[in-house]
């Protein structure tokens, strides 16, 4: 359907209202390209500002990283001394343990011999033979 | 196999940081050297989306000045080339070692802008100005996806065209973009009267909508619709001449000692007059510390209208649920924007809950509105029963018992006039606010002469301009100035009344078909800051109506925006009319009816003196008496006197 045809006595006035009208479309669709320019510039800061953070994030990961490795060897030799020590402690250990073994034999022996010393002093033959033990000087 | 020794490495990459490349072809540049290795070692750039391999080795004068010793200084440039998809990529750079392995040596963001749409021109020509009526052709690509539908574009032109046709020459360009063998386009017709650069507008398979400059200017002043006296290539117009004319900035206002939360509740939407004076206020304030949420019955979106608001805006809903305020407190002060019952009921809820101090702000004579709206006489209805005024108020008008109850419980009253403190109790605090213009649109802004030339329809004509609905309580007054338009007209002086709002009220149909041709009327403007530029078309701005119980007591927005463009102002002895100066701040009617604003006009346009004169004077009454920060600095006193500290 057509739509109505304005009468020709008024189509000046649209003319003159729709000049005006367009004026306000204007200033509308400035409106919207300024707040789309200043969005848009915004948009580009977050991206410069969260490229800029994510940068300088990935060189402390790297540094970090580099740390991290640092203390890795660090500790491996750590470790390595510490494996070394313990193996050498171990081998004192177990040489302190047959040290420890023979002289508690040895100890035994001589509770043994001095068991054995006693009983012989306390025997009767020891004491019947005491004067013969002075003659030579050594009676006890 | 053992693993390769780490390369000490040495580098730089040149390409500025953060990367962001806008090309299609990728080109990242810098430099890397590694001890112990004679020649520089290969390097490359590994993303998730692909590898940009080494193209190309450049002489460095300045790393052999860091590294003297080095044989490979001299020669440890590096250029990274290729193709990569469009996204923000990890992008990680590594050196090849002498067995063959990469080692990682920096990680970096890499930005890839979407490849641009291109259109090009080049049929009949490639370049230059096109001045025949021809079809035309040309090819236009986005890599990413084909077109659907392209338009060309120049001056106010806009001419269809067929797209997807056959170009052997674009894959060549685009080997990799499987859709460039079917760029082409050509016009569907011959080229129009037009003039301008010739654009390309196409709408793309997913339906994003792309457009590309060509080289191309088109030029032809005339075709069978268009005469020879019509000159397509004159500039355009422009309504808005006053960009010279703005204000500077003002300062920012002293902060608050102690900020308040303040919530303003409108009874009507952000489009409505009180939300232009609330929207001010709470700008001010804000920008003196406070924190300021406003609250609306309905259509928060009409919050859009306003120039960068810094306030929060709430549905009454919201403000229920104790939403407005970032600490978490609720408001110090609540602002109720008038008595009406909407306002009211809110109020007296958020009181309870918050504790807060109420001010209530008079605008009108509610009584006469309520009056004017039902038609009723005030008496009349101040006589009924409780119950039956719950049933004949609507929500956006004040009960006439309620109101008064409200009144008496207030903290604090502000007032738009003086005449309002009649409905003040007694020993209320009250404060008057005046109203401002909005500094930032409304200043002294010259007539701008091509414009109106072009829209007079005759020489010297007269243009008035009123803005505002049309609603039960003004529809007499804006009668009388249709009329006065009329008769104006009528007797020779051609007059032309540029109007915005909605009709609310008709019109009476022979006044209407009367003043019809004399009368622009542009409907609703929906942002208020449009305004100014088109009321500095008029000559002279006239608020219609007289003295009575409805006008005394408000005070018509628009006047201090009248006053603060600087052209005369016509007006009622009335509210404001009371205050100035007849002949020195405006021109002053005991009625401004039609007999009283057509006389008023006949004289200002006899005596340019006396308009000038008006204009100055307007412009120097708003400088000492309108000021949205003078009066948002008094409010905010009032608001610290009436909360504890």
């Amino acid at each position: 359907m057509k739509p109505d045809q304005p009468d020709p006595a008024e189509i000046p006035q649209r003319v003159r209202q729709q000049l005006i009208l367009a004026q306000v479309r204007i200033m509308e669709l400035e409106d919207a390209r300024d707040a789309a320019a200043g969005r848009l510039a915004e948009i580009e800061r977050l991206l410069h500002t969260a490229q800029t953070l994510t940068d300088q994030k990935l060189d402390e990961a790297a540094q970090a990283e580099k740390v991290r490795a640092d203390l890795q060897v660090q500790f491996d030799h750590l470790r390595q001394l510490q494996t070394a020590t313990s193996a050498l402690l171990e081998a004192a250990r177990a040489r302190l343990e047959e040290t420890t073994a023979g002289a508690a034999a040895h100890q035994l022996r001589v509770a043994e011999l001095e068991t054995e010393l006693r009983k012989l002093k306390a025997s009767r033959s020891w004491r019947w033979t005491a004067w013969l033990r002075a003659l030579g000087g050594n009676p006890s | 196999m053992s693993p390769a020794a780490a390369l000490v490495l040495h580098f730089e990459i040149e390409t500025p940081r953060p990367l962001r490349l806008a090309a299609r072809e990728v080109v990242i540049k810098g430099w890397c050297l590694a001890d112990d290795l004679p020649a520089p070692p290969p390097v490359r750039l590994v993303t998730p989306a692909g590898i940009l391999p080494l193209t190309g080795r450049q002489s460095r004068a300045d790393v052999p000045q860091l590294f003297p010793r080095h044989p490979a200084a001299a020669h440890c440039g590096f250029t990274l080339a290729g193709r990569l998809p469009p996204g923000v990529h990890l992008a990680s750079f590594e050196a090849q070692r002498p067995d063959g392995t990469w080692q990682l040596f920096k990680q970096l963001t890499l930005a890839i802008e979407r490849a641009p749409f291109v259109a090009v021109l080049d049929e009949p020509v490639s370049q230059g100005t096109l001045r025949d009526r021809v079809k035309v052709g040309g090819w236009a690509l986005d890599v990413d996806e084909p077109v659907a539908e392209l338009t060309l574009h120049y001056g106010h032109r806009e001419l269809a065209c067929d797209p997807e046709l056959l170009r052997n020459d674009v894959p060549g360009q685009f080997p990799d973009v499987p859709h460039a063998g079917r760029a082409g386009f050509r016009s569907q017709d011959f080229l129009v009267a037009g003039h301008g650069p010739m654009r390309v507008r196409a709408r793309l398979a997913s339906g994003r909508v792309a457009i590309a400059a060509t080289n191309v200017v088109f030029s032809v002043a005339t075709d069978e619709n268009h005469a020879a006296g019509l000159d397509l290539t004159v500039p355009r117009i422009s309504l808005d001449a006053a960009s010279a004319a703005r204000p500077p900035i003002p300062a920012a206002p002293t902060r608050a000692a102690r900020p308040l939360n303040v919530l303003f509740i409108l009874h009507g939407s952000f489009a409505a007059n009180s939300a232009l004076h609330v929207a001010a206020l709470a700008n001010e304030l804000s920008a003196a510390g406070h924190t300021c949420a406003v609250a609306v019955p309905h259509d928060p979106a009409t919050l859009a209208q306003h120039d960068r608001p810094a306030f929060r805006g709430l549905t009454f809903a919201e403000a229920e649920r104790g939403e407005g305020f970032a600490d978490g407190r609720g408001p110090d002060v609540i602002h109720a924007w008038t008595t009406r019952e909407n306002v009211r009921v809110l109020t007296e809820k958020l009181r309870l809950r918050h504790r807060a101090r109420v001010l209530v702000h008079l605008e009108d004579n509610e009584r006469q509105l309520l009056a004017l709206t039902l038609a009723r006489d005030p008496a009349e209805l101040d006589r009924l029963s409780d119950a039956e005024l719950d049933r004949l108020v609507p929500p956006d008008l004040s009960h006439p018992h309620r109101s008064r109850a409200f009144l008496a419980a207030a903290d604090g009253v502000t007032v738009i006039t003086e005449r309002l403190r009649e409905f003040v109790p007694a020993g209320k605090p009250v404060l008057t606010l005046w109203p401002a213009a909005d500094a930032r649109h409304f200043y002294p802004r010259p007539l701008p002469e091509k414009f109106r030339r072009v829209l007079e329809r005759t020489p010297g004509e007269t243009v008035l301009f009123y803005h505002g609905n049309v609603h039960a309580a003004n529809a007499a007054e804006v009668r009388e100035l249709y009329a006065a338009v009329v008769e104006l007209n009528r007797s020779g002086q051609p007059v032309t009344l540029i109007r915005t709002g909605l009709d609310r009220v008709e019109l009476p149909a022979d006044l209407a078909a009367a003043a019809a041709p004399h009368v622009l009327n542009l409907g609703q403007i929906p942002h208020h800051h449009h305004l100014p530029a088109l009321m500095a078309l008029a000559d002279i701005l006239v608020q219609p109506g007289e003295p009575d119980a409805f006008n005394d007591y408000r005070f018509p927005s628009k006047l201090p925006e009248f006053f603060a463009l600087g052209r005369p102002v016509v007006l009622p002895r009335t509210n404001l009319g009371t205050v100035v100066r007849h002949g020195t701040d405006a021109y002053v009617l005991d009625r401004a009816d039609a007999a009283g604003i057509a006389a008023a006009v006949r004289a200002l346009r006899a005596d340019p003196a006396l308009a000038a004169r008006l204009a100055h004077g307007a412009l120097a009454f708003a400088e000492k008496n309108f000021s949205w920060r003078r009066s948002a600095e008094a409010l905010a006193s009032f608001y610290l006197a009436v909360t504890p500290s």
